[in-house]
């Protein structure tokens, strides 16, 4: 129902040199006497395994339906695919089978699974037909595939201390293991492989660099090994890596300029998702990490595109969340990784270039959450510095969708918890100049601090709704708004400080740091007698605050108002007499105000106190030059 | 059929259908509930390929004291009218077929499961049989594997 008809070209090379064999094999196979260009349009008259059916399975399939793979059956034989011919029609047709979330992206993503329209045909008419087998000396080889590690031994190996048993019964166990990485010196790590080590129960596993007690105390908590769920307390991705398995993931060999730095004293956060197979089963996964040569010469960065401040009301069919981040640099996608729990149904990033054209980097119309997975690009997205990234999510919690965990439904929040909601796009990025990675970081930690204090203030909102009368609540959401003014002002945006300072205000009037920031804002914009009043309240709740008095002052001096500011200049000076540059700043005044000899003596009495005061030597010798100019 | 039992309840499966097996744990705990309340339980297996040995290891694996019986030329199968595996046919009496189906809702299509069932067909059904209730034939679809894929 979702898969379009996707060209042969957008698979991967094939693995095995049999496949050149293939080539040969199918065009002298079809259409007896008709040229090749016409039969190779059309469908076969007579379809068997052995020439139609085997090559379309060992390529998109026999990869996981093999021995030790994710799959619960194998694909690999005439019989295994005859014991199936139905289903096998079924799953195809449905797009259930091979399992892939995406429509087509801006830039083909590396082993991207499909079925051609012509090779569902094929497998349909092989099943009406009867299932036959055709003459096997015709059926190809199968592929082969590396067995074991798939790049070659690893530098270090790390497992469970014991095997994990995995209950019977369920439909999803998560399960958390943090495991300390013994290495001695800073390492940089090309590429981590995890081996599940049971794929027919662990649907996948995500790995993560840790250093903090939180993840490190539920551990210790839990008798047994790891603990249940997927907490991850202070546990990062590494730099810009979302290192695991996935099934189906051909190997992926790393990139040693974007090697990622791996400190002493940190943990591997192995988080297993399994699905129980109703039998008990043991699981115990390994982690190989792959040493770089050398330190990298680019680092990448995660970008996070996220939402904490889900609400999905119960029975909500288009819940829909958006977030944005504007490139400051020129940046490249590498990777993308969306998350989400059970309700998610349409999921997509987007990218908005600074001339208007949109790219599309991911676009789900179907989200599953069993096929959670990472999409790599076959070559980097070049995005230029203004580019607007966008998330775009939409939530079912509607009795309609069957994948809702609870019937009737109920409210759902953000949370780690399966039965929560998450939504996150992750993009692994590499500025395309190396020396643009901390203005990168920065504007990304700035994006990511506005929108956790947004989020932050909507729930204490909804806790004052809850609770008008609490105090403790009002100063807190006071504070948060406060918080949230003060980035944004840094960020320029500030008709939006200014609302979220009032804001604050009109929660907490005697929060006298966000009066004066206020003033400050209302002083740039030079609306002195607004920044006065800003001023003066702030005074008011607390009166010794320096530089509350020397913003007034500087207000005032502006109004003309000069014995006002004065006083509080003085003011500053009596809370503050250590203070050099509350000398300074009198002598300045002072001295615009022509009062020279006044000024000097506040000049070396700062120099008095600081003899290095660079500004405060420039104001005394220009303050002699001009009385003696008299 | 179990002539000394109330009804026997007929669950149809594949060694290889990975749905079947993670029905396992929840057949084997309808079994521990409703056979001494005298329904009979019975695993059948279609699959023509199936040897007495490959049951027998299924069975050791999955469950702890279930039956199981072949049924290599589909009689059951013709019988019951059932097309997938795992699938449940409930036989009141000595012959007397009235229910056809899942076990409970849990799974919506083929690779695609509910995180909890929202129905429990079997087991309402055999309540309601045990409580003396007249029951008339009723059927739900079932999701698994194809029972005609095994030929």
């Amino acid at each position: 129902m979702r898969m379009e008809d996707r060209s042969t070209t957008v698979r991967p090379l094939p693995r095995a040199a049999a496949w050149l064999g293939l080539l040969s094999l199918w065009t002298s196979a079809c259409g007896e006497g008709a040229a090749p260009q016409a039969a190779a349009m059309g469908l076969p008259d007579q379809v068997t395994y052995s020439q139609h059916v085997a090559p379309i399975l060992f390529q998109n399939c026999a990869g996981c339906h093999r021995p030790g793979e994710a799959a619960p059956f194998e694909l690999l034989s005439y019989k295994d695919a005859k014991r199936r011919a139905k289903q096998i029609v079924h799953v195809t047709r449905e797009g259930i089978m091979p399992p892939w979330l995406p429509e087509p992206a801006c830039e083909e993503i590396l082993d991207e699974r499909g079925l051609s329209k012509r090779d569902q045909e094929i497998l349909a008419r092989w099943f009406e037909q009867g299932a036959q087998e055709g003459d096997p000396e015709r059926t190809p080889e199968l592929p082969r595939w590396t067995e074991g590690w798939q790049i070659g031994e690893p530098d270090l190996v790390i497992e469970l201390p014991e095997p994990y048993t995995l209950q019977s019964d369920g439909i999803d166990v998560f399960h958390t293991y943090v495991l300390p990485i013994p290495i001695e010196e800073t390492k940089y790590v090309r590429v981590v492989e995890v081996r599940p080590s049971n794929r027919k129960v662990v649907h996948h596993a995500m790995m993560l660099l840790n250093s903090g007690p939180t993840i490190r105390q539920l551990d210790a908590d839990f008798a047994g090994p790891g603990f249940p769920g997927i907490e991850v307390g202070e546990a990062e991705w590494p730099e810009g890596h979302m290192p695991g398995w996935l099934p189906g993931r051909r190997p992926f060999t790393g990139r040693d300029d974007i090697a990622w730095r791996l400190e002493p004293g940190s943990d591997a956060v192995l988080q297993l998702h399994m699905v129980p197979s109703g039998k008990s089963e043991l699981v115990a996964p390994k982690i190989g990490f792959y040493w770089a040569e050398q330190a990298p010469s680019r680092e990448a960065m995660l970008l996070t595109l996220r939402r904490g401040d889900l609400d999905i009301p119960a029975g909500e069919a288009n819940y829909a969340v958006q977030d944005d981040f504007v490139l400051p640099v020129d940046v490249e996608i590498l990777a993308v990784q969306p998350h989400a729990h059970y309700l998610g149904t349409r999921m997509q990033g987007i990218a908005q270039l600074p001339d208007g054209t949109q790219l599309t980097l991911l676009d789900i119309q179907r989200w599953d959450f069993n096929w959670q997975d990472r999409y790599e690009f076959a070559r980097p997205v070049l995005l230029p510095k203004g580019t607007t990234l966008s998330m775009h999510y939409v939530f079912d919690n509607s009795a309609e969708n069957e994948r809702n965990p609870s019937h009737p439904p109920k409210r759902v929040v953000h949370g780690w918890n399966t039965k929560d909601e998450m939504a996150e796009l992750w993009l692994q990025a590499v500025p395309r100049d190396p020396n643009d990675l901390e203005k990168l970081r920065e504007a990304h930690a700035l994006e990511v601090g506005l929108d956790r204090l947004k989020e932050y203030i909507t729930l204490g909102e909804a806790a004052l709704r809850q609770y008008p009368e609490d105090t403790d609540i009002r100063l807190r959401l006071a504070e948060g708004h406060y918080d949230l003014a003060q980035l944004q002002s840094k960020a320029n945006e500030t008709e939006e400080a200014e609302a979220h300072y009032r804001e604050s205000l009109r929660l907490f009037p005697r929060l006298a740091k966000a009066n004066n920031n206020l003033g400050l804002l209302l002083a740039a914009r030079q609306d002195w007698p607004a920044a006065v009043e800003a001023y003066e309240l702030a005074l008011q709740a607390q009166p010794k605050l320096v530089k509350v008095h020397t913003n007034l002052a500087a207000a005032q001096e502006a109004l003309g108002q000069r014995e006002r500011a004065e006083r509080h200049l003085r003011r500053a000076l009596v809370l503050q007499p250590e203070r050099a540059d509350l000398h300074n700043k009198l002598g300045a005044f002072l001295a615009r105000g022509g009062r020279l000899q006044e000024a000097l003596g506040c000049f070396q009495e700062a120099l008095q106190i600081s003899p290095d005061f660079g500004a405060a030597r420039k104001n005394l010798r220009q303050t002699r030059a001009l009385l003696q100019g008299q | 059929m179990d002539p000394k039992a109330k009804a026997t309840v007929l669950i149809f499966v594949r060694d290889d259908c990975p749905i079947s097996n993670r029905y396992a744990p929840e057949i084997g705990r309808l079994q521990a509930e409703f056979e001494p309340q005298g329904i009979a339980f019975r695993l059948i297996h279609p699959d023509p390929e199936a040897t007495a040995e490959g049951v027998e290891q299924h069975l050791k694996a999955y469950y702890s004291s279930m039956q199981a019986l072949r049924d290599p030329a589909h009689r059951l199968v013709a019988w019951a009218g059932t097309s997938i595996t795992p699938e449940a046919a409930v036989v009141s009496g000595p012959a007397t077929l009235v229910y056809r189906g899942r076990i409970d809702d849990q799974w919506v299509e083929l690779g695609q499961a509910r995180p909890e069932p929202s129905t429990h067909d079997l087991r309402t059904l055999l309540l309601r049989l045990v409580a003396g209730e007249e029951l008339t034939f009723e059927a739900t679809p079932a999701v698994g594997c194809y029972i005609a894929d095994l030929k």
